[in-house]
């Protein structure tokens, strides 16, 4: 991956700084994969297309990105990319949308879409809420988490949209963070190359909503890469060899007096304890060891430990899950004009 | 001139068939026509009925309220529809349904001929030209046109495989009621 | 498609043939009763002529697709009914507000919600006007018989482009099941979209006196920022008070401006008339089938036709209350263009209507009736 100066890509990509985006926000991150991928490739600028629906992702490309770009209504975005694509198919389409614009409102366009394989790419970036709205419940929501619309626990369970994504027929489907820019930066150009559906997830960061979301009380400069950090640590990426010479003790009660405790029943073996955000289990101790055995030993039993759990238990799975052939939409719509006799 | 003709019968029947293929050759001939159709929500067996209107002048009035002519292809449909016909209107009907009527059924005030529709479309191989019996009598009653126009629009809308059938189907409704 | 000449044609597919004539090389659509038959043409006969047919998963996404492909550069309609007409009424507030040239066909059936599916009815009257929120003018044509499928099909999809927003073809569940006479002309005269006369260009207005920017396409380089928010000239969004403003009176003023041209009624016997009926679409069928049998008794009636019924023709309506004792407006639904007959009309004359509804046509013989009450 080439290495340009940022102000190369601003003057080229961009226009209309500042951003509109809160400090810390992740859709500069993913803009800034974007516009490198598209670098990267050398696609002409006049051949891309971008279309957004409602919500802060949808700010990505629009007005920030200098191509044509449509911001079109809630949750309909990839509905107006279809037209567009099948009128011109020359445009690289992509769609930016969140989770409640794409897997909400918008849920049924991304299945559909996925079904007829047509050659656009869809970034949908999840933080994990209606973030733009004050943070309610999305169909993303981790199970329990308390938002503006769930202040007793959210009692819904999320999508895998992954899974969805991938049955609904989508050719190309990967699942990033915020945190892994180099595999985003990567896999967008594998999605803008790809013909057929494309559809890269993106867990981003929301400092603004996911403070509330996950109990995080940091001052808003710390926020950033306090959750950058919970997603590189609660995340593993398929097919690679992972360490397994860690784990996760849970604490019960208050998480840095449990730290202090496991941290003196750990005296005296080659470990180190530290505690971290997980997101599924919240603030917890990770113990890395060559002797996990000993640790556990020592630890299962403490008052201090609620339950100990593996290292990539509850964990999100990241990486390219489909990459396959089918016949893609467009080209199926000008096979019809052939056998019509149009052409 | 102007006829108001109903159509009608069970889903199936080939009731909307009818109304086209009558249509369109009235149309051939020179005829202003207006067509319209209306059916139940089942798509088999529900009652469905063919409005035909034809005249020599452009046709504004398109609701049928009475009929001058009604074509009945079943029970149901006779019982629905007999009261839109004028009195001295035309009623011809399949002769399994003039059978199954009640004593004092048949309306009175109508002329009400009896084709044998179904029993020349079985003898013919197959029951579901029994609209076009109909069809073949309704023109020789009232020679509206020649029933050379109404086999072109049987020749150009049937598919080759049921040409044969439909057209001997128009000749033997044809002459049903010749002397 | 159908050669020139003289065809049996059910109202449904004079409509589609009108619309590929017209140019229209994209559909995309969602099955509803009783526009399936547009559909079901629109999918055969576009790949003929090298077009798209889509089916999409619901009228919502229809719509969206409909306003991609026209900023794509394609002649572009879907076809529905009530309850498709409601769904779709988000994005086409989209195309009003981004100007985007398009036809939405509404083939009325009886409603509310699923009704009569089969059955017709003259109810979408307003939210052919008002169904779309925001502020903004409506252009909304009604065929009265299956030629006007034909040739309103051209003219929607001619104003379209020439206005650059989205045209109503309001047509009903009665004509469009309907086979009756279509003469399909040898030519068929079609508008453009105004195109950027350079590389410079304003996509979201102008100084022309028609009031329609030019609309450049995706793929040309121009950097389009097309959004639904309130924006700039150039489509930067902008919430700034007098950017909105100017938006929603210029795209006002564009139709009032072209009313004049748009205005299309036809009237038969008004100039003695004492009563005069008014009416659109399948009503006006019974209505004008009244007012001659009126006329061969000796009474003095006349009537009136709207062919373009937003924007409503108030000018010709006010005339008319100068000049007739009373007005009939017949229709099928409640009392909808009634009301605004009664606000132009200002008490000058009497108003009274003939109302229908349950799928069903007025009779001659009911409107016969009115106008025999309103002439003693």
């Amino acid at each position: 991956m080439s290495v340009k100066p940022l102000s190369y890509y601003r003057e080229r990509y961009i226009r209309f700084q500042p951003s509109p985006f809160c400090p810390g926000c992740g859709n500069g991150i993913i803009l800034n994969c974007f516009v490198r991928a598209v670098d990267e490739l050398g696609i002409p600028q006049k051949q891309i297309l971008c279309v957004s629906g409602i919500g802060c992702s949808a700010w990505i490309p629009s007005p920030n990105f200098r191509g044509d770009t449509l911001h079109t209504t809630h949750g309909r975005a990839i509905a107006f990319a279809t037209g567009a694509k099948v009128y011109n198919p020359d445009l690289y389409t992509v769609v930016f949308t969140g989770d409640g614009d794409g897997a909400g409102i918008g849920g049924n366009h991304l299945i559909h879409a996925a079904r007829r394989n047509i050659d656009i790419t869809v970034i949908l970036v999840n933080n994990l809420s209606y973030a733009m709205t004050g943070g309610q419940i999305a169909p993303t929501t981790l199970h329990g988490l308390r938002t503006t619309t769930s202040p007793y626990g959210n009692p819904e369970h999320p999508f895998d949209l992954v899974k969805l994504v991938a049955a609904a027929g989508a050719t190309y489907v990967a699942r990033w963070t915020t945190y892994h820019v180099v595999e985003l930066t990567r896999s967008i150009k594998e999605a803008l190359q790809h013909r057929g559906f494309s559809f890269i997830e993106v867990l981003s960061q929301c400092p603004t909503q996911q403070r509330r979301l996950f109990g995080f009380r940091d001052p808003m400069r710390r926020l950033p890469s306090r959750i950058l950090e919970m997603f590189a640590e609660s995340t593993y990426i398929r097919n690679r060899p992972q360490r397994e010479n860690y784990l996760y003790a849970l604490p019960r009660g208050e998480p840095n007096e449990a730290f202090k405790a496991i941290e003196d029943a750990l005296k005296g073996l080659e470990a180190s304890a530290r505690l971290v955000d997980h997101i599924t289990y919240g603030r917890v101790v990770r113990v890395d060891s060559e002797d996990l055995e000993a640790v556990s030993e020592r630890l299962r039993n403490l008052s201090a430990v609620e339950r100990l759990v593996d290292a990539l238990e509850g964990k999100i799975e990241l990486g390219v899950f489909v990459r396959e052939h089918r016949p893609e939409f467009t080209e199926s719509l000008r096979t019809l004009i052939e056998r019509a006799g149009g052409m | 001139m102007r006829r108001d003709i109903i159509i009608c019968g069970a889903g199936g029947q080939g009731v909307v068939l009818a109304g086209e293929l009558l249509s369109q050759a009235l149309f051939d001939e020179g005829y202003e026509v207006v067509n319209t159709r209306s059916y139940g929500a089942e798509a088999r067996g529900g009652r469905c009925r063919s409005e035909v209107i034809v005249s020599d002048e452009e046709i504004y009035d398109i609701q049928l309220t009475e009929a001058d002519i009604l074509i009945v292809m079943s029970l149901p449909a006779y019982r629905r529809y007999i009261e839109r016909l004028r009195p001295g209107g035309l009623l011809l009907l399949d002769e399994e349904v003039y059978k199954a009527l009640s004593p004092g059924e048949l309306r009175e005030d109508v002329e009400a001929i009896s084709i044998p529709a179904s029993e020349i479309a079985s003898r013919l191989g197959n029951p579901i030209v029994a609209n076009m019996v109909l069809l073949g009598a309704l023109i020789r009653k009232t020679g509206l046109i020649p029933l050379e126009r109404l086999k072109e629009a049987v020749s150009s809308r049937v598919r080759p495989s049921m040409r044969e059938i439909n057209l001997k189907a128009l000749e033997g409704g044809y002459g049903a009621l010749e002397g | 498609m159908l050669t020139p000449g003289r065809h049996l044609v059910l109202g449904n597919i004079a409509l589609a043939e009108g619309a590929l004539r017209a140019g229209c090389r994209f559909f995309a659509g969602y099955p509803i009763t009783p526009a399936n038959e547009i559909a079901h043409y629109m999918s055969q006969e576009l790949p003929k002529v090298g077009g798209y047919y889509v089916q999409m998963e619901d009228e919502l996404a229809s719509m969206a697709a409909v306003i991609g492909a026209s900023w794509a550069g394609a002649k572009a309609m879907t076809a529905t009914s009530g309850p498709g007409f409601s769904l779709m009424q988000e994005n086409i507030s989209y195309a009003y507000m981004t100007e985007t040239p398009c036809v939405v066909v509404d083939v009325q059936r009886s409603g509310p919600s699923t009704g009569q599916a089969t059955m017709p009815s003259q109810q979408d009257v307003y939210q052919a006007r008002y169904g779309a929120h925001g502020d903004y003018e409506a252009v909304a044509l009604t065929p009265w018989s299956v030629q006007e499928m034909f040739d309103l099909a051209v003219k929607a999809f001619n104003l379209a482009e020439r206005l650059r927003m989205p045209i109503i073809l309001l047509a009903d569940g009665m004509i469009g099941h309907m086979s009756e006479k279509l003469v399909v002309p040898e030519e068929v005269e079609v508008e453009e979209r105004r195109r950027p006369s350079d590389r410079e260009c304003t996509p979201f207005d102008t100084d022309d006196p028609s009031l329609v920017p030019e609309m450049p396409l995706f793929g040309e380089g121009y950097e389009l920022l097309v959004t639904g928010s309130a924006h700039r000239p150039s489509g930067r969004r902008d919430y700034t008070p007098k950017y909105l403003q100017r938006k929603i009176w210029r795209i006002r003023e564009k139709v009032l401006r072209a009313e004049p041209k748009l205005r299309d009624v036809v009237e038969y016997e008004l100039g003695d008339a004492e009563v005069a009926v008014i009416s659109y679409g399948a009503s006006a069928r019974p209505s004008y089938g009244a007012v001659r049998e009126a006329r061969s008794k000796g009474l003095k009636a006349g009537m009136l036709r709207l062919r373009t019924l937003w924007p409503f023709p108030e000018e010709v309506i006010s005339k008319l209350a100068e000049d007739v004792k009373s007005i009939i407006v017949v229709e099928m639904n409640m009392g909808k263009v009634v009301r605004e007959v009664e606000r132009v009309v200002c008490g000058r004359c009497e108003v009274s209507l003939v109302s229908k509804v349950g799928g069903v046509l007025p009779t001659v013989g009911e409107v016969y009736d009115a106008i025999r009450r309103a002439v003693r």
